[in-house]
């Protein structure tokens, strides 16, 4: 039971003088309960691989298969593929198209043919799960804040209660507080559901916070697959990649060399880093 | 004009600190208060502004630093009078901004790059849309197309002067966006958060022109929430609410991680660590270091315990 | 990005030829003109004439027979349709055979053969305008043409303006209408299926969003634009040279005599017919 991509190749504008190698012999598997965080330059792939996984571009070549189903496969098996894969795009807010923030939560439940009763049930759940108050539902979605946007577009994604999560850059343009509410929304969607993630980011530390691997992309190919400890050993790759290693790892890498003994479970959160410190100076 | 100048340069308190400065304010803003007519729909990026004064210095880099909310894009907005203060007054080389007739030396004097660059791109050609500006100012052709192909020299874009701009990567295209302003000439350049929606190679190349603009003697303001960002910048104006909180240079600010929590802002996370590490008497100093001084520092302490 | 790296606006094909350097204003007149002869065209004689001259301005153009009539492709069943249309519904001449109630008549084999080909020649002469002219130089040259029509109140500068912008964020717009239907489609939208009426409707979750992100890029380039001290087209320069060569002043010529030549056809068809 898993979302597989196996060895995928994606050429954009075949055939013309255009044309170019986006993704090349790409194989990865999502299983549930674990968070995969993928990391890359604009342009390394990244969200061209988010939308074959989501079977919404099909591959040059090689296979997608969610829960053994070929994604790609037969027309009256795409509802439920669908169903089992979630996507949410970058800046997903900018997709709201309804007058309330309720219509708008309903519209992809109503399509799965759910009764009221349920749409409204799953909307409220949702909205629960982001920590957005039921008081918004008659609101305007255009009328939220920035973070309440984006709390709302995932709470969307979530009520179509997904099994296969796939998050293209959720945190872009958010301050910290709301980087934080999402952070936290993804982290319990995760847990309540014991979904799989796929985090794609350009930023590592985000990425490292909750992420149990790291993929890292570069030019259409995945460079490394492993755990983030594991790739932030490999500072050469991660430059070459177009990305910056984040500075308290860049401080423990340091320690490190200066004969300091890091123990092997990294932190990820600054409380952790503190405490890590603190205890090498104790 | 010039004597008017000085009459209120001498009422000037709190000179900039660090280097050596030019006498005069390029920009002089004095308590400006603004309120958005309407709040339109969904439209609350922009927070009004209470009483902000503030001098900026060419040759100097300028952080203006705030949350979502704070007000800081509503303060880049009048600095080149693209807005124009509800009360008090904004003066940009003695041109107050309230003057119409003013406006467009200001905005001459002033240039500013946005945050996307999608958005701020006028023409189909990159070598057109640096002329876009200069077009504007009337330029004569000659002049022009000297200026066009100095610009593009200068921010590596020579090669794709005949492209289409939708063609060029996120980072190319915001120096095309900061190349168009350059070459009309301006004394001061206002980056309204103009990395946020590059990946970190887009961000390091816009970072870096700024640092050769500022350089080369313009006056650079960089409106921002990344608080990393404020780092490299000679001084640094907290903004909360529309109104400036502190201001200083990065170490003075950053030293008080208690009050960028408060302002939802979040402090380097070096910073962080060695106000914590210092509070608990483990580590000797609390300043501003990178990952190597840092770690230097850790070794020494560990030692003497 | 990526899937839409093909796409050019326009189609402008960049190599170097006497129709590329002639000023747009020559090849704006000059498609004008042609437009008007091949409407004029009626009879055998004109209708060949202008055809040649077809023929031989995509010679002259160095731009691929191939990348010529890929232009025809998308408007191929428009052509074929029209030509059938006419092939039944045009009566005179000999019988050539029927079918049932439809007739054919060798009237309608002339007529129905004339309108597709005068097509084929509008489309080919108008890509042949924009392939070897590019985007912003045929805004230009337009612009200068229109400002003649200033003194009417006809916003020259504007028009050509918007047509620039137009042209600039067609491509950016293309890409989020991919992007926003992909996100739809996930979020359970049916774009597929069901009557024209709900086809339609599944339309809006597109089309809204679409609508708004193209306004939000709007104000967002009117500030940017004014940043950049633009005041409209007052007091302005232009970078785009545009002069008459002696090329252009032999077209020109030529236009002039081509002009003179469809207009006295058409009056004299006109004549004859009329008598």
């Amino acid at each position: 039971m898993s979302l597989k991509a196996k060895n995928i190749g994606l050429v954009l504008s075949p055939h013309t003088i255009y044309a170019t190698e986006a993704l090349a012999d790409i194989s990865l598997t999502l299983s549930p309960g674990t968070i995969l965080g993928m990391v890359g330059e604009t342009g390394s792939g990244k969200s061209s691989l988010l939308q074959v996984m989501a079977g919404l571009q099909p591959p040059t070549s090689g296979a997608v298969t969610v829960d053994e189903l070929p994604v790609y496969g037969s027309p009256q098996d795409t509802p439920q593929v669908r169903r089992l894969i979630g996507i949410s795009f970058q800046y997903p807010e900018y997709q709201f198209f309804e007058e309330t923030v309720a219509r708008e939560l309903a519209f992809g439940l109503q399509r799965q043919g759910l009764s009221p009763e349920v749409v409204a049930e799953r909307s409220a759940a949702a909205l629960h799960l982001v920590q957005l108050p039921l008081s918004l539902l008659p609101r305007s979605p255009f009328e939220l804040s920035g973070g309440q946007m984006r709390r709302l577009a995932l709470a969307i994604t979530f009520s179509l209660e997904p099994k296969y999560l796939l998050l293209d850059e959720p945190l872009a343009g958010l301050d910290p507080a709301g980087r934080e509410a999402v952070m936290a929304a993804i982290s319990a969607y995760c847990r309540e559901r014991e979904a799989a993630v796929l985090f794609v980011s350009h930023n590592m530390e985000e990425v490292t916070r909750v992420a149990h691997r790291l993929l890292v992309m570069r030019q259409g190919h995945l460079m490394l697959d492993a755990t983030p400890w594991e790739v932030f050993s490999h500072a050469e790759a991660i430059q070459d990649a177009g990305l910056e290693l984040p500075p308290g790892y860049r401080l423990l890498a340091e320690l490190q060399q200066r004969g300091l003994e890091i123990p092997p479970s990294y932190p990820t959160d600054r409380e952790q880093f503190y405490r890590l410190l603190r205890n090498l100076l104790t | 004009m010039t004597s008017k100048y000085e009459i209120t340069t001498a009422t000037l308190q709190g000179d900039p600190p660090g280097k050596e400065q030019p006498l005069l304010p390029f920009i002089r803003l004095r308590e400006v208060s603004y309120d958005y007519p309407t709040s339109r729909q969904g439209q609350e990026e922009f927070p009004a502004l209470r009483d902000v004064s503030l001098d900026i210095y060419l040759g100097e880099f300028l952080a203006i630093l705030g949350a979502n909310g704070s007000g800081k894009s509503t303060l880049a907005r009048h600095l080149n009078a693209l807005l124009v203060p509800d009360k008090g007054t904004v003066e940009v080389a003695g041109n107050l901004s309230s003057d119409q007739l003013k406006r467009f030396t200001i905005r001459q004097l002033v240039g500013m790059v946005f945050q996307n660059p999608d958005n701020q791109i006028v023409a189909t050609v990159v070598e057109e849309d640096v002329a876009f500006g200069l077009e504007n100012l009337g330029l004569p052709r000659g002049e022009m197309q000297k200026r066009v192909a100095q610009v593009l020299q200068q921010f590596g874009l020579w090669e794709y002067r005949q492209l289409a701009p939708h063609l060029l990567s996120g980072g190319q295209k915001q120096r095309l966006a900061i190349a168009g302003v350059v070459a009309m000439a301006p004394q001061c350049i206002v980056f309204d958060e103009a990395t946020a929606m590059l990946d970190p190679a887009g961000r390091r190349e816009v970072l870096a022109c700024m640092r050769q603009l500022c350089q080369q003697g313009h006056g650079i303001v960089l409106i921002t929430q990344q608080v990393e960002e404020a780092l490299m910048a000679d001084r640094v104006v907290l903004l909360d609410e529309g109104r400036i909180a502190t201001t200083g240079t990065p170490e003075e600010i950053f030293r008080q991680i208690d009050l960028l929590q408060r302002l939802q802002l979040e402090a380097p996370l070096l910073a962080e660590l060695s106000w914590r590490l210092h509070g608990e008497g483990l580590l000797s100093e609390h300043r501003l270091r990178n990952p190597v001084e840092m770690a230097a520092d850790i070794c020494l302490s560990k030692r003497k315990i | 990005m990526g899937i839409l790296r093909g796409i050019t606006i326009g189609q402008h094909y960049p190599v170097d030829s006497l129709l590329h350097r002639l000023d747009p204003r020559t090849k704006i007149l000059g498609t004008m003109v042609y437009l008007v002869a091949l409407l004029g065209a009626n009879d055998p004689l004109p209708f060949l004439a202008v055809a040649a001259v077809t023929v031989f301005l995509c010679t002259i153009s160095h731009i691929p027979w191939r990348l010529l009539s890929n232009g025809l492709r998308p408007l191929r069943y428009i052509i074929i349709f029209t030509f059938v249309l006419h092939l039944f519904v045009t009566p005179g001449g000999t019988l050539l055979g029927q079918l049932g109630r439809l007739a054919v008549y060798s009237g309608g084999v002339w007529r129905g053969a004339q309108l597709a080909f005068r097509l084929v020649l509008m489309i080919l002469t108008t890509s042949l305008l924009t392939l070897t002219t590019s985007p912003i130089v045929l805004t230009d040259g337009l612009e200068r043409l229109l400002a003649i029509f200033k003194p009417l109140g006809l916003p020259a500068h504007e028009l050509a303006m918007m047509m620039t912008i137009a042209l600039r964020f067609i491509p950016i717009l293309i890409e989020e209408a991919d992007k926003i239907s992909k996100a739809q489609i996930a979020r359970g939208a049916d774009l597929e299926s069901g009557s024209l009426l709900q086809r339609l409707q599944s339309m809006l979750p597109i089309l809204v969003p679409l609508f708004i992100s193209a306004l939000r890029r709007a104000d967002e380039l009117a500030i940017a634009m004014e940043a950049r001290c633009y005041r409209g087209g007052e007091g302005r320069s232009q970078y785009i040279e545009l002069s008459f060569s002696r090329a252009d002043k032999v077209a020109l010529l030529l236009l002039s005599l081509g002009l003179v030549a469809t207009l006295g056809n058409m009056l004299w068809s006109w004549f004859s017919n009329g008598v």
